[in-house]
């Protein structure tokens, strides 16, 4: 108790002295988790309401088996693929904030602060502006509500108090963003722990595993001996499909981006073009952990595109469940999409502030913006490149099965639905210009 | 060439090169009120083709200040400063930004590299940016970098480079677009007595084997002391010169 107080007393201190910059930092992560909180109660309150019609027989007629459970698996499954997503834009969001702190936490050690005592100052800071964060995104699903309930789904509107998730759910989710923060600033501080002097060097990259390749290989290998062997692909069978091939693309994605970044800065002969690949070899987890959102998003609008073109027939137990998997699908989409542009502005408008001191220097040198803003659109758009080259090949191999009821029609609202997506991105991205122009200011 | 007349200048204006730098009755505010004091507040200077100067002075006296306006990084508020045929402060942005990219090399205290790039793409930067394709840009930057001692570690990155070692990598990167001028803003000042002496001889060295003249913005007079004049400023102003083996 007589270190806490002391230490909570610095922690509050230290916050209300920090400047605009250090603001910005922190405005950063909280953002983040605001979008990241808003979104998972987005999500869980659409398996809300679908269970909720489920279990009022909504679905379902007396007397039947269970066929609309299905509606409930597939909801679950939405919420487990956004889950990914949503984790790792708050598990971003973490390791901005720690990143951005180690340097003042070294200091700290190196004034003679106790390990227990950084960690702590760690920790309240991860926890505080997650639960700000989580705060501003419960705040963003209440006023979302009235939106949402113009969805259609099972042949009518959705209500406003269907997609209410409850206080229990609500709780649950802000602790467990603060939970995830807490986490990521503990593994983060094991740096600065270890040695006062705990700073990190940019170094070369140690190459990703080939292992993941023969990984991704059986993955695909399995489901092509699977789904040889049944004569009718049904919609579970094809969920369980997609859940896989996220997997499997995530396995792949960033030792391709590695091999495709290497290549690229190789081959390069313009700066920017060098800059963003040597920026993804640099660290392809990251890059990917970007563009990785709209692997999912694809997937996704591919799965709308084919449901979209499946016909009911008369007497069908589910004559809604086509259509019902599109709209899903689509706003799942939607949700992916956000995540995506906003773990895009954030880590370049991080990376801009971490690099202040460079941008500055060659903007001295008479580099000239547009080059700096040119690399820094490579840098998202080439990982993208191989993120949609990838996941149109696992859509071909898991979807070619429906591929028959896909007519033009589809295809443009598939193309229409990834542009959409993808201009978001870049929306998140254009997003951090200002913050790149004051960078390179040189008054 | 009498238009150049330099009415506060401690400096003679008689044997002026075209090629010179030269900086005419420079004033410089930061500060919005009448009561703030200049940054520079009349200077005036001719930097020789090839030669290397010192600008030395306390905190605030307005040697970072002279150096961005010579470079063109900083328009003065009133003024002129030459530079082959050109008035800079009447040059738009995009024009002084040409100009440096192309005439003008920089070294600064640290952190100049960026922490992506190995050591040789560092270098070549300014030339990829100037237009010249990467493969011809490396080329060209591996001399220098063999010259500076950097054999074997072109393909580091600055996190794998020494301090020292670091500034040779930015230094090759100054002179990788054949300046007229290289502007150091306390090139050894993150660095230890040893190290900066070295890395200050073969900045000197460096840049006078490609003909560019070499301005040093030091608080050190150990730095100093490599080049063959130093200025001395004092609120704004130059108070004296020192050439190297004599004081004016």
């Amino acid at each position: 108790m007589t270190t806490l107080t002391p230490t909570v007393r610095l922690w509050w201190h230290l916050g209300r002295r920090a400047d605009d910059g250090a603001r910005l930092i922190t405005l950063l992560p909280v953002l983040a988790f605001a979008v990241a909180s808003a979104c998972l109660l987005i999500a869980v309150s659409g398996l809300v309401a679908v269970d909720g019609r489920r279990v009022g027989g909504l679905v379902d007629g007396p007397g039947e088996s269970d066929p609309a459970a299905l509606y409930t698996i597939l909801a679950a499954l939405a919420v487990g693929l956004m889950a990914v997503p949503i984790l790792t834009l708050g598990g971003v969001a973490a390791r901005l904030m720690v990143s951005r702190r180690n340097h003042r936490l070294a200091q700290l050690r190196l004034a003679g602060a106790t390990t227990g005592q950084a960690t702590l100052m760690t920790v309240l800071e991860t926890t505080s502006q997650a639960l700000a964060g989580a705060g501003l995104g419960t705040a963003a699903y209440l006023a979302s509500l009235p939106l949402l309930a113009r969805i259609p789904f099972l042949g009518s509107h959705l209500q406003v108090h269907e997609l209410w998730v409850g206080p229990v759910v609500l709780l649950t989710s802000i602790a467990a963003l603060a939970t995830l923060a807490a986490l990521s600033g503990l593994v983060s501080m094991a740096t600065v722990a270890i040695t006062p002097l705990g700073v990190t060097n940019r170094v070369t990259p140690a190459r990703l595993s080939l292992l993941r390749v023969g990984a991704t290989g059986l993955l695909m290998a399995a489901w092509v001996a699977v789904s040889g062997g049944m004569g009718q692909v049904g919609i579970g069978v094809l969920a369980a499909a997609l859940v896989a091939a996220v997997a499997s693309i995530n396995l792949i994605g960033p030792w391709a981006l590695m091999v495709f970044g290497r290549m690229v800065a190789r081959l390069s002969r313009r700066p920017a073009t060098m800059l963003a690949a040597r920026r993804i070899v640099d660290d392809p987890r990251s890059a990917w952990r970007t563009t990785s959102t709209m692997a999912l998003g694809i997937l996704l609008a591919t799965l709308a595109t084919v449901t979209d073109g499946i016909e009911t027939e008369p007497g069908d137990k589910l004559p809604y469940l086509a259509e019902d998997m599109g709209t899903g699908a689509l706003v799942t989409l939607g949700i992916v999409s956000v995540i995506a542009a906003t773990s895009a502005g954030v880590v370049q408008a991080a990376r801009v502030l971490d690099q202040a001191p460079q941008y500055r220097a060659l903007a001295y040198a008479g580099t000239d913006l547009a080059t700096l803003h040119r690399a820094r659109t490579l840098e998202v758009g080439l990982p993208l490149l191989i993120t949609m080259g990838l996941t149109l090949g696992f859509s071909l191999l898991l979807f070619a099965a429906l591929a028959s009821f896909v007519g033009t029609g589809m295809l443009v609202r598939f193309a229409v639905a990834v542009g959409l997506s993808v201009a978001l991105l870049f929306a998140g991205l254009t997003a951090s210009r200002g913050l790149l122009r004051s960078a390179a200011a040189l008054d | 060439m009498t238009r150049f007349a330099m009415p506060h200048s401690p400096v003679p204006s008689a044997h002026l090169d075209a090629a010179d730098l030269l900086a005419s009755d420079l004033v410089h505010s930061y500060g919005r009120t009448a009561d703030t004091p200049p940054a520079l507040a009349g200077v005036s200077v001719r930097i020789a083709v090839g030669e290397s100067v010192a600008v030395m002075g306390p905190s605030g006296s307005g040697k970072t200040t002279l150096l961005h306006v010579l470079a063109g990084i900083v328009r003065p508020t009133s003024g002129a400063v030459h530079w082959r045929g050109h008035d800079l402060s009447r040059l738009s942005d995009r024009s002084r930004a040409a100009l440096r990219r192309k005439d003008f090399g920089f070294v600064f205290q640290s952190g100049q590299l960026l922490p992506e790039l190995p050591a040789e793409e560092n270098a070549a930067l300014p030339l990829m940016l100037a237009g010249m394709p990467r493969p011809d840009a490396v080329r060209r930057v591996r001399a220098i970098l063999d010259g500076l001692g950097l054999q074997g570690l072109r393909e580091r990155r600055p996190g794998e480079l020494s301090g020292g070692q670091a500034q040779r990598v930015a230094i090759a990167r100054a002179l990788a677009t054949t300046p007229g001028v290289v502007f150091a803003d306390e090139p050894t000042g993150a660095l230890d007595q040893q190290t900066g002496a070295a890395v200050m001889g073969q900045l000197v060295a460096a840049t006078r084997a490609h003909g560019a003249s070499l301005i040093v913005v030091t608080h050190d007079p150990g730095v100093a002391g490599f080049c063959e004049r130093i200025l001395v400023m004092r609120d704004g102003r130059l108070v004296s010169e020192h050439h190297r083996g004599t004081t004016r």
